[in-house]
């Protein structure tokens, strides 16, 4: 029995919403589950398990047509769905009035449940989210009768405020697969048994690496999963980058530093940048020009300005430097503190009067 | 400290040259172009240091404007020069890649480690800046007197404030000023006012999609209509069915002419009434009775008539007659025959009376028979009229009866069955209104989930806008506690510092000015006054050479001030700064100066007149041509 397993779809988020690329990303949201129904038609997959938030809020009636009308073009696949706290089933839900073609199985129910596929032998047990949070570990210890079926658990949660569970006491369970969903980052917990597919697209600055889905297949008759993989499908990523300067770092250097390292890795990344170490205190940057040519969604500059504060006390032991400096240099500087002592002396050493002896 | 001997291997123009000072006085004389400002350049850099510079200052990068001329390879040089009763070589390589500092005391005959902080030491901590802004006193730079005045201006506001010539508190508190203008601008003061409105849409919009009325119900009423639609179709169903069969039922009935119950009675009736009608002639035709008093009466007729006739022919007399005559009756013979005749035409008459109706009888009954064959050929399919046929049609009849009876019900249950089925069809109704209604309210609820979409998207984007709000009020603040230091420092400096320099600068104002300005007062807002013993003058109305006076007496005081303490003084060094004094000034400040200060004076001049105007005036001096 093969499988897709795919979770934290987000289908209508738009991600960067203040970013010009934002409606670009939200297509690409789109774009990539129709890419993992054509996957599973490649595959000739028995079952492509949504281990909830497909959609990022509650869907709408076009939201359910556009998803099922994409089921329809998969009729041999089963598609089992659950909910998650995003788009969690309340009582005003379309989904209550919605008619899914009839290989889309969608657990609405928020006590556990089971569904079996006589064609393929396949019990596969979950429950959906009808509120925000769930405080209870409703997951562990759960149990399966030994009735040579292959049981697949899908579950939506791991955090203390969505369905806390043991990874272990799960894991020893007896279920051939259990199919995750909420954590975005793709994760194989424990090898052949349990894992977290992750968002296909990343959907935010701090999902960085690669994103897709998780493939597995589950022998007929041992019911063991025989081979489960991460498979690459986002269409972007978000790579962090670090850049070091030093006080001989010019700004058109800096840029051109950062525009090869993104031509290198592919301009249709989102990046961001953080500019690490120290600068020429003379030097301020500018990377505007950046902005507008590359998807940049942040470059955080923590270089500091390298004042040589001993030696500038040295010099100005009796002015106004001098006596800056002591007033605001202590061992444990806040963060405020710190700027204010390089805002302070830039301001004193560009402002001083043309009167440098010859 | 004194300067004894300069010995310069290789630094601008000047190679493998010496220059050697003496205590006090020392003129160095020069033309324009003769290397005065390299000599000048050369002391502070065996002192300090030259370092190559970056950014902004490159552009008067000490290191390569005395880069030695020949190609020598040396950058170096060794500077002479006597403390506290030892003599010391400073020696120092300025070349790039080699640099190098020893400092050899010679008296001891050793060379002394580290030489840095030896160096330092023997400057009692004066750094360079404090050298460039006391001890080494060029004059004021402006051309026009405007120019002088703001630089003087300046000059007294930065050492009041920040305690150095070259730092403008003013200028600085402006820089900060308007980097926080800058930042200010960039902040969007809104973002968090319509972040919290937003919030509140967002909780008012989930109020309002949470309300009972937006339950989705559409299945539960699509279910009942659809269960309501097949019963009304099952009803229409048993409906037809009973309507097929009752038209059969009535039309079978109209075959046979019944309309209801009542004609079938009747009619039942009738041919019961036929029929008995029907036995009874029969019965009365079939009677022998009826023979036999037919045949009687007929009998009687004859036989009175036979009597008759006897007696007719008898005559009178006969023995009726006679016998009635024995009765005493008289009775004619006549009479008899009369009456025999009579009688006779009696009983003939009743006997045809009694034929003629026994006639009509007959015919009546083979109406009657008739009658009943067609209603029996038509009912039974056999005209014979029997009791087994009346008993059949009697049968049958009770059949009509029950199929009447039986449409009569139908007809009813069909009747209530089309209330039933109007019944459902309003409640059918009442559920696609409901659904009609449900489907506009999930359409309602549709728009607002969108518009609530919308809303936590401009959420996302206002909380980055606040995180970068937060990031400028930082930054901000960082420029606040800056400006607030500046402040804070700058006027503890002028209350400390400033104060004591004005009154020693004073005091050498009155010195150096011969008594003619008393005092220098300065206001708040940091305007310089000149004080006579009659008035006060504003700097700005000063002469051009009184301000290089004021300037001279402040870089004097700020010189003392800074080397206070100090055993020896450090030598103080004139460039070209006397160029725009008078004779009778000149004269006295070179009076005044070795009177005033303990120190070596080295003055760079490109005039012969300082030398020549101490020299008439026996003011002991070195002189010194380059």
């Amino acid at each position: 029995m093969k499988f897709i397993h795919t979770a934290d779809v987000h289908w209508g988020m738009t991600p960067d919403s203040d970013k010009p690329w934002s409606r670009e990303r939200a297509q690409a949201v789109k774009d990539t589950f129709s890419q993992i129904v054509t996957k599973a038609r490649e595959m000739e997959a028995d079952f492509l398990f949504i281990s909830g938030d497909l959609f990022h809020r509650q869907p709408l009636q076009k939201d359910l047509k556009e998803i099922n009308y994409l089921f329809t073009t998969i009729p041999s696949v089963h598609i089992v769905i659950i909910a998650g706290n995003h788009d969690r089933i309340r009582s005003n839900s379309a989904l209550h009035s919605f008619t899914w073609c009839p290989n889309v199985t969608f657990f609405m129910n928020d006590q556990m449940s089971s569904v079996y596929f006589e064609d393929c032998n396949v019990e596969v047990h979950g429950f959906s989210y009808t509120t925000t949070e769930i405080r209870e570990n409703r997951a562990d210890h759960l149990t399966v009768p030994l009735d040579g079926r292959i049981h697949i658990l899908m579950i939506h949660g791991g955090d203390a405020s969505h369905l806390p569970f043991d990874k272990n006491a799960l894991g020893a369970s007896d279920f051939s697969y259990i199919a995750l969903g909420h954590v975005h980052k793709p994760e194989i917990l424990i090898p052949d048994k349990m894992a977290y597919p992750g968002s296909p697209e990343p959907l935010d600055k701090t999902e960085t690496g690669v994103h897709g889905i998780i493939r597995g297949e589950i022998h007929d008759s041992t019911r063991k999963v025989t081979s489960l993989e991460f498979l690459p499908l986002c269409r972007s990523q978000y790579i962090p980058l670090a850049v070091n300067i030093t006080p001989a770092t010019t700004n058109t250097e800096l840029e051109m530093k950062i525009s090869q390292e993104i031509e290198r890795r592919g301009r249709h990344h989102i990046y961001r940048f953080r500019i690490r170490g120290m600068r020429d205190p003379e030097m301020e940057f500018d990377l505007e020009n950046l902005l507008s040519k590359f998807r940049i969604v942040e470059i955080t500059d923590e270089s500091e300005p390298q004042y040589d504060f001993s030696a500038l006390f040295a010099e100005h032991p009796s002015d106004m430097i001098g006596f800056y400096i002591r007033a605001l240099q202590k061992p444990d500087m806040s963060a405020v503190e710190k700027k204010a002592l390089y805002y302070g002396i830039n301001a004193l050493l560009r402002t001083t009067d043309e009167r440098s002896p010859s | 400290m004194k300067f004894i001997e300069l010995q310069i291997k290789g630094f601008g123009k000047f190679h493998d040259r010496t220059i050697s000072f003496q205590d006090g006085l020392n003129v160095v004389y020069g033309k324009n172009e003769a290397g005065k400002s390299t000599i000048h350049t050369f002391i502070r850099g065996m002192l300090f240091g030259i370092q190559p510079q970056r950014g902004r200052a490159s552009r008067n990068d000490l290191y390569s404007k005395y880069e030695p001329w020949e190609n020598s390879g040396t950058y170096e040089g060794a500077l002479r020069l006597e403390q506290g009763g030892h003599t010391y070589r400073i020696e120092r390589s300025f070349q790039k890649n080699r640099k190098d500092l020893r400092v050899i005391d010679e008296t001891l005959g050793k060379s002394l480690e580290p030489a840095r902080a030896v160096l330092d030491q023997l400057l009692c901590g004066l750094s360079e800046t404090a050298y460039n802004n006391t001890v080494s006193i060029g004059q004021l730079k402006s051309a026009t007197e405007a120019g002088m005045v703001s630089e003087l201006k300046n000059y007294i506001a930065n050492m009041n404030t920040t305690g150095n010539m070259a730092l403008n508190i003013t200028r600085a508190t402006d820089y900060l000023k308007a980097q926080k203008k800058q930042l200010e601008a960039q902040l969007v003061p809104e973002a968090a006012r319509s972040y919290t409105s937003l919030l509140g849409e967002i909780k008012t919009l989930e109020k309002e999609i949470s309300a009972p009325e937006y339950v989705n119900q559409l299945p539960a009423y699509q279910k009942m209509r659809t269960d309501v639609r097949s019963e009304i179709e099952a009803k229409q169903k048993e409906k037809e069915a009973l309507l097929q069969k009752t038209a059969r039922g009535r039309q079978v009935l109209a075959q046979n002419q019944f309309t209801d119950i009542h004609s079938i009675e009747e009619y039942e009736k009738k041919t019961q009434d036929v029929y008995e009608d029907y036995l009874q002639t029969r019965a009365a035709c079939d009677s022998r009775s009826r023979r036999v008093f037919q045949t009687a009466m007929f009998l009687l007729g004859a036989g009175f008539l036979a009597c008759g006739l006897y007696f007719h022919s008898l005559g009178e007399w006969n023995p009726v007659t006679d016998y009635l005559f024995d009765l005493n009756i008289d009775f004619p013979g006549t009479a008899v025959f009369v009456i025999m005749i009579s009688l006779s035409v009696f009983f003939c008459l009743t006997g045809a009376l009694s034929v003629w109706k026994g006639k009509r009888l007959i015919k009546e009954a083979a109406l009657s028979s008739q009658v009943l064959r067609e209603s029996f050929s038509r009912q039974l399919g056999d005209g014979t009229v029997s009791p087994q046929a009346m008993e059949a049609f009697q049968t049958r009849m009770a059949e009509f009866k029950r199929l009447s009876a039986a449409m009569d019900r139908s007809e009813e249950a069909v009747s209530r069955l089309a209330d039933e089925i109007s019944a459902l069809q309003t409640k059918q109704n009442d559920c696609s209104q409901v659904i009609e209604k449900q489907q506009k309210l999930q359409w309602e609820l549709e728009k607002k989930l969108e518009l609530l979409s919308g809303y936590k998207t401009q959420t996302d984007v206002l909380r980055r806008t606040l995180a970068e709000n937060n990031r400028l009020t930082r930054e901000i603040s960082a420029i606040d506690l800056a400006h607030d230091t500046m402040t804070e420092l700058s006027s503890s400096i002028r209350d400390s510092f400033g104060l004591y320099l004005n009154k020693t600068a004073s005091e050498l104002i009155d010195g150096i000015t011969g008594g003619v300005y008393k005092s220098i007062s300065i206001d708040e807002n940091l305007n310089a006054f000149m004080n006579t013993p009659v008035r006060l003058i504003p700097l700005e109305q000063v002469s051009s050479g009184t301000m290089d006076q004021i300037y001279l007496a402040l870089r004097l005081a700020a010189a003392g001030l800074i080397q206070s303490g100090q055993e020896e003084p450090f030598p103080l060094i004139f460039d070209d700064s006397f160029v725009l004094y008078d004779e009778d000034r000149l004269k006295s400040v070179l009076k005044w100066l070795p009177e005033t200060y303990d120190g070596q004076i080295i003055i760079f001049t490109c005039h012969q007149r300082e030398a020549q105007m101490l020299t008439a005036n026996q003011i002991a001096y070195h002189f010194i041509e380059i």
